[in-house]
């Protein structure tokens, strides 16, 4: 199990960063060949999320999603999420911070 | 806010366990959509779609979860609490159709603006054309029932109806009835109105100044007023026909020019800035004489302002001077045609047309022609006495 894992996350990683290369070549905004993850704020007050991979850990304090570049941390009070589609998560509440983790550890979720 | 949950049924669930979140993302997954999420102590709290809940038990069971049912909401679950009380259900829906039913009939019909007219008799002929209580407002050809109502009574000039809810409101206006003219007692006599010879004259009141065969000029005296009578006016009556005469004349030359369009042509493109024109190039007009056509385009209107720039195209059609030499008989005939229509302008169309004749002169480079039509025509024109005029 170990040894494909591995090699399929190193050819993932060189995807991203081909496609990345692609895509400052041509000009073309990020999330539309990778699928990274796009955040819209509205204020403090709403969080749009597109393009995740699942959630990891809820609260009313934090949320964690993971996402293809790893895992974003929402931390903020009285958090509740609006909705869950298969790309999209809306979160509401007051949003304090955003914080992106690096994709070493082991995806949750899914 | 997403209404379309309101309709199909959603519930609420509290989902206990340690992974929790993997079954909010295996519903996902499922593309069941989940909202409403919210942490409570150790459990989140979220709204499934009723649809999903029995897969959602088997998601619950993958990921470990218990899963209890806390509450509901929608349209399903209305409907099936209401279902005890059906009886109460069908009176509603049967109030809202007889309300609605009732409410798309005429119930009243009253009239407005009648003042010497009765509205009974308005009321009576609107009834007649079609418009009644119990009538069902959909049906009803307002535009019809006006004008038939409108043809019904002699003594109305416009019938107006308006249905709003279940009132019809008939507005009329009456027809003003002409003053009777007061008799006038002053003496009137008749006059010819033109020059001619008298031809017919009859007269029926009053006496003849002229007799048949005698010429007149206009404004002279042809029938005097009668003398004053009880129970008669002193106005002159009667028929005065006489011979009139009316010419037109025209003079053609025998070379006749005029300008005909070569079919060349040339086209110069400008712009035209607040006043300033700005030729776009093009040569100057090749032509010497020329008819020319001017077509503007400008840029549509934006906010509350025209921009001041318009874009100019003048079409230059060369034309050429053709010199045609008629002969003198066809001068004429085209000469006598003006004339004559010339003539045949100037007589009214009660008269009759009696003769015609057609003059010609040959002058040198032109033909003049004169026609004279002669017609039988009425010149009898009642005036106040000259007498009382002074």
């Amino acid at each position: 199990m170990k040894p494909p894992r591995a090699a399929k996350r190193s050819d993932g990683s060189l995807r991203l960063r081909l496609g990345a290369g692609l895509l400052r070549h041509l000009g073309l905004p990020p999330d539309v060949l990778i699928d990274l993850p796009r955040i819209t704020l509205v204020g403090n007050l709403q969080l749009t999320l597109e393009n995740h991979k699942g959630l990891d850990r809820f609260s009313a304090e934090e949320l964690g999603v993971a996402t293809r570049i790893g895992k974003i941390r929402i931390r903020g009070q009285d958090l509740v999420i609006g909705s869950v589609g298969a790309d999209e998560i809306r979160v509401m509440g007051r949003i304090d911070s955003l914080q992106f983790e690096a994709s070493s550890g082991k995806a949750a979720g899914r | 806010m997403n209404w379309w949950p309101r309709f199909t049924g959603d519930v609420r669930i509290r989902v206990e366990g340690r992974y929790a979140e993997r079954f909010v993302n295996l519903c996902v997954s499922r593309r069941f959509a989940v909202t409403g999420i919210r942490r409570s102590g150790s459990a989140l709290r979220l709204w499934l779609p009723v649809t999903a809940l029995r897969s959602a038990r088997e998601l619950a069971r993958e990921a470990g979860v218990r899963l209890r049912l806390e509450g509901r909401r929608g349209i399903p679950f209305v409907l099936r609490e209401l279902r005890p009380h059906r009886g109460l259900l069908i009176g509603a829906v049967l109030a809202v159709l007889a309300l609605n039913g009732l409410a798309s009939v005429v119930w009243f019909v009253q009239v407005e603006g009648a003042s010497r007219l009765s509205p009974a008799e308005i009321l009576a002929a609107v009834d007649r054309a079609g418009l009644r209580p119990g009538r069902v407002r959909h049906g009803l050809d307002l535009n019809a029932i006006e004008r038939r109502t409108l043809q019904a009574i002699d003594d109305l000039s416009w019938v107006g109806i308006e249905v709003r809810g279940i009132v019809a409101t008939v507005e009329v206006v009456e027809k003003d009835p002409p003053a009777p003219l007061p008799p006038d007692p002053s003496p009137r006599e008749l006059v010819a109105a033109r020059d001619g010879v008298i031809h017919t004259l009859l007269v029926f009141q009053g006496e003849a100044v002229v007799a048949p065969g005698q010429t007149v000029a206009s404004g002279d005296l042809v029938i005097r007023a009668p003398p004053p009578a009880p129970g008669r006016l002193p106005h002159a009556g009667g028929l005065v026909r006489a011979r009139v005469w009316y010419t037109g004349e025209a003079a053609v030359p025998l070379v006749w020019t005029y300008h005909r369009v070569t079919g060349r042509v040339h086209a110069r493109w400008a712009l035209c800035l607040a006043g300033w024109e700005i030729v776009l190039g093009g040569k100057a007009v090749p032509f010497g004489q020329y008819e020319s056509h001017r077509q503007t385009w400008r840029p549509p209107g934006w906010r509350n302002g025209d921009l001041p720039v318009e874009l100019l195209r003048d079409t230059y059609y060369e034309l050429e001077p053709v010199h045609r030499v008629l002969s003198p008989d066809e001068a004429a005939l085209l000469a006598e045609r003006l004339a004559h229509s010339q003539a045949v302008a100037l007589v009214p169309l009660s008269a009759r047309v009696m003769e015609r004749q057609a003059e010609r002169i040959d002058l040198p480079g032109q033909v003049w022609v004169k026609v004279t039509i002669e017609v039988l025509e009425d010149i009898g024109l009642l005036r106040l006495a000259a007498s009382i005029k002074q």
